[in-house]
């Protein structure tokens, strides 16, 4: 029965902007999208595994310094866990790689049956580790960035302001809809709707052509007054305009950027094998010195 | 003398539009011809539909560079004919404060907002910092300059919206129905904002406000138009005249006009007073009048106010529904079949009786912790009348919500005929609940009249049970439209009684109204309490939340006043809360009038 409300919570906007006096908070949004972009560069040109667990803890680090609870970023990750671990499980079952010289790690029954190789499992590991990473660097990014903030900023790189206010009156028009949608959602369950067994191709033939019509016109409705509200009060009449709020670039934002940077750099070296320091182990090489120990 | 030599802001000659590309298509406004000077405030009212909007998008440049369609006869602002102008000029000299401040609204901060329009124009920094402090200051709301829009108050969200125009100095101002979303408090606030800036003329403005609760503006307007259904103008002239001579053809147009007025036009008529009583929009006029009356006219206007503003004694005449048939009224005529019930206007307590119980209902919204309901205990009667009333936010709406099962409360019970809810089957609980929400659109999901109407019932399973004479009816009670047509072809008021006709098919025992009557005009909430008002004679319990206190005052049997923390602050009969709040229009007069007599006799 609870589930009744579930529509009504919320909080649950998982990307929402979280108000806070954290380092991260105080950062210009440009900053943290440099930070965002060497992140994602970096997890797909990784390889080793534990290289990759130690930036998802690093990220897990800056939360807890951002003042992002982590319980909240636990629970918000979680279902990604479970959704990726089974895809864990179906990586490694229906490998790609049929290939007998792949190095097979064990069997997961005694009888040769169900072979689990090397690779699978490497590779399913990979993506959790690169999904995760990404995620929860986003969530760190918009709990941590108000949507003024942002769009400011993205005017300051000259970034015509009618896309900037239209990406920004976007985002403000999100919680409008869902409260529309919402309303509508009661509305034809006030009417009986969806109180008996319906099925899914009649619940379907609801969402496109009832619902979603009902829901389009309110918003067009809406979306005509605050066009109209915006062209009375000059909006888009030149080129440019003022921009009376301007996010600024302070000496922790160069200083954040030129740690960034540095870090990538050296990173990226050291997975290139350029920097001349010893190689993180593979996981496959401790799970090989385990199975010794084990053995003997 | 003086306005002779005014220029003129606005003129309107022979002005005619028909929206789309359809020539033969009925126009929205026709013939339109009227002047405003500048600086006059004009009270623009009419019924939904009759093109007060086109006036306004005429005014502001929408008509002719944003809209298709066919304009006839001109429209010059300050002299110079809207062809002639460019629509970024317009909009630099036109402002328009639409209904729903929310769907204004476009940054952050107040702040922002108010420099949002400067900012369009370039105009450098330290003049926008200026100028936005100016006109705050001018208004009074230094004090919530740097405060996040989302927590503002329904009231200061609007006066944000005007303040933004303000800042602009626009020469012409059109506020297009500025309070209807707004509760009690707010929209004193906001009016008492708009009289200072209108008595003070700080800024030099010619103002135009849609609004057809008259009573609320017509204080601070010096003319007064009103359209009618076919967008033609039916009255026009200045406030003064339009009270004093034509006062009897107003009534006839479909607005509301102050009750005071209307009361005290009532006792002139009925006690034929000379010509030299005049009527005015000063409460204090006619306190003041009274205690020059003598005894027995004191008695004539003490029931005519009993009449009209405590029993709301014109629906008396539905008492007998036999008589309901020779009414015009197509739905009222439809509801004629069904049998009446003996029923007595205040219902005694009676355990028996009770149809939906709450106790100790309490609801937070999931996650957030927020407390929209807190602690409700309420007895509601069968047969019972009942006005909901609160300030925004205090908890109408999710109530009404709970009492038609369609949130899970929190804690606490609510009963239905002593059986809990949640063993209801939640199936068979809907067809006994009809519920009307605040925006007519939100309850027409199929492509034909006849198909929504007939959407609750197919849900349900009774289609079969639904007699071709009953949904004829149903149909007839829309107006005179084809079954077949598209429901959003529909006017506003026509919307409104579709969402009526398409929960009367399923005969629920009880009505939950949310604020049904927001952009509605006076004839459709007219008719809106009549059938109300018949269902409730036919046996039928009716919740209806507004903050339009006056009308829920007027017509329901019991209020249930919530305050801001979601609690019951009032819940008894109607009587018993006029007692309770003495500083009520009308009851402040009646007291004066029984003071007077008292008075008198010793």
């Amino acid at each position: 029965m609870k589930e009744k409300n579930m529509a009504l919570d919320n909080r649950n906007n998982t990307f929402a902007y979280v108000p806070g006096n954290s380092v991260f908070h105080k950062l210009n949004p440009l900053s943290k999208l440099i930070f965002l972009i060497l992140l994602t560069i970096f997890t797909f040109i990784a390889r080793s595994l534990i290289l990759l667990s130690m930036i998802l803890l690093l990220i897990f680090l800056l939360a807890l310094v951002s003042e992002i609870s982590m319980k909240r970023l636990i629970r918000k990750t979680r279902f990604i866990v479970v959704l990726l671990l089974f895809g864990v499980i179906l990586n490694i079952f229906f490998n790609a790689i049929p290939n007998e010289r792949e190095i097979i790690l064990f069997y997961l029954f005694n009888l040769n049956f169900l072979p689990i190789r090397r690779l699978a499992v490497y590779f399913s590991l990979k993506a959790l580790f690169i999904v995760l990473t990404l995620y929860s660097s986003t969530i760190l990014f918009t709990n941590t960035t108000s949507n003024k903030d942002f769009v400011y900023s993205l005017m300051r790189l000259n970034i015509p302001y009618k896309f900037c206010f239209s990406f920004m009156i976007g985002i403000q028009f999100i919680p409008t809809i869902e409260a529309e949608a919402k309303t509508i959602a009661l509305a034809q369950k006030a009417r009986g709707f969806g109180l008996e067994k319906v099925n899914t191709f009649k619940r379907a033939y609801n969402l496109i052509f009832e619902r979603l019509i009902t829901t389009l016109v309110a918003i067009l409705r809406k979306g005509h007054t605050t066009s109209i509200s915006m062209e009375n009060r000059c909006f888009g009449l030149y080129k440019k305009r003022t921009n009376r709020i301007k996010v600024k670039f302070k000496l922790i934002d160069i200083v954040f950027i030129v740690i960034c940077f540095l870090v990538f750099t050296s990173l990226l070296l050291y997975q290139l094998n350029i920097l001349p320091l010893p190689q993180v182990p593979s996981l496959y090489q401790i799970f090989l010195q385990l199975f010794k120990r084990y053995t003997l | 003398m003086i306005k002779s030599l005014s220029t003129k802001a606005l003129s309107f000659t022979n002005f005619s539009f028909i929206y789309g590309e359809d020539k033969t298509k009925q126009p929205s406004i026709s013939n339109i011809t009227f002047n405003l000077n500048e600086g006059e405030t004009l009270v623009l009212a009419g019924p939904s539909g009759s093109g007060k909007s086109t006036i306004s998008y005429a005014i502001n440049g929408i008509i002719p560079w944003r809209q298709k369609g066919f304009a006839k006869g001109e429209v010059k602002i300050f002299g110079k004919n809207i062809w002639d102008y460019e629509f970024s000029a317009l909009s630099k000299i036109v402002g328009l404060v639409k209904q729903n401040p929310s769907e204004q609204l476009v940054t952050f901060t107040v702040r922002d907002e108010i420099s949002f329009g400067l900012e369009n124009l370039k105009y450098p920094e330290d003049e926008i910092t200026s100028k936005v402090e100016q006109v705050s200051k001018m208004m009074g709301i230094t004090d919530i300059l740097d405060r996040p829009i989302e927590q503002l108050s329904g009231g200061q969200k609007q006066l944000t919206v005007l303040c933004s125009f303000l800042v602009m100095n626009p020469k012409i101002l059109i506020l297009d129905e500025p309070i209807a979303f707004l509760d009690q408090e707010s929209e004193s606030f906001l009016l008492n904002r708009l009289k200072k800036l209108v008595k003070t003329k700080e800024i030099p403005i010619t103002l135009i406000i849609i609004e057809h609760r008259l009573s609320r503006v017509l204080d601070i307007a010096d003319k007064l138009i009103i359209l009618n259904d076919m967008g033609n103008i039916s009255l026009n002239g200045s406030v003064k005249d339009v009270l004093e001579k034509n006062f009897a053809q107003l009534k006839k147009c479909n607005v509301r006009v102050p009750w005071l007025i209307d009361v005290f036009d009532e006792f002139k008529r009925k006690t034929q007073l000379k010509d030299d009583f005049q009527h005015s929009i000063d409460f204090h006029f006619y306190f003041d009048y009274i205690s020059k009356l003598e005894q027995n006219e004191l008695k004539i206007i003490y029931k005519i106010i009993q009449s009209r503003e405590i029993n709301a004694e014109e629906l008396k005449k539905y008492e007998n529904l036999d008589q309901v048939i020779d009414l015009k009224d197509t739905y009222i005529k439809s509801l004629k079949f069904k049998k009446s019930r003996n029923n007595n206007d205040e219902i005694p307590y009676d355990n028996s009786n009770i149809l939906l119980e709450t106790k100790d209902l309490c609801f937070f919204y999931p996650n957030s912790g927020i407390r929209a309901l807190n602690g409700i205990n309420l007895q509601i009667q069968k047969g019972d009348f009942i006005g909901l009333v609160g300030p925004n936010g205090s908890g109408k709406t999710t109530l009404l919500y709970l009492l038609a099962n369609l949130y899970q409360l929190t804690s606490g019970a609510i009963f239905y005929k002593n059986q809990l809810l949640n063993d209801i089957d939640s199936y068979e609980y809907a067809q006994k609940v009809g519920f009307i929400f605040q925006n007519p659109e939100n309850m027409i999901f199929k492509s034909t009249i006849k198909d929504e109407i007939l959407y609750g019932p197919k849900n349900f399973g009774i289609l079969s049970r639904i007699k071709d004479e009953y949904l004829e009816k149903l149909i007839g009670m829309i107006g005179k439209e084809n079954p077949l047509k598209n429901p959003y072809q529909l006017s506003w008021g026509q919307k409104r009684r579709l969402n009526l006709s398409s929960i009367f098919i399923y005969d629920p025992d009880i009505i939950l109204l949310d604020e049904p009557f927001i952009g509605q005009d006076q004839k459709t909430i007219e008719a809106l309490v009549e059938t109300l008002y018949i269902e409730n004679k036919r046996g039928k319990t009716i919740i209806i939340s507004s903050h339009d206190y006056h009308l829920l005052l007027k017509y329901t049997k019991r209020i249930i006043e919530l305050n801001k923390e979601g609690s019951v602050l009032y819940y008894d009969t109607k009587s018993n809360y006029f007692s309770k709040h003495s500083n009520l229009g009308p009851i402040l007069l009646l007291n004066e009038i029984n003071r007077r007599l008292n008075e008198d006799f010793i």
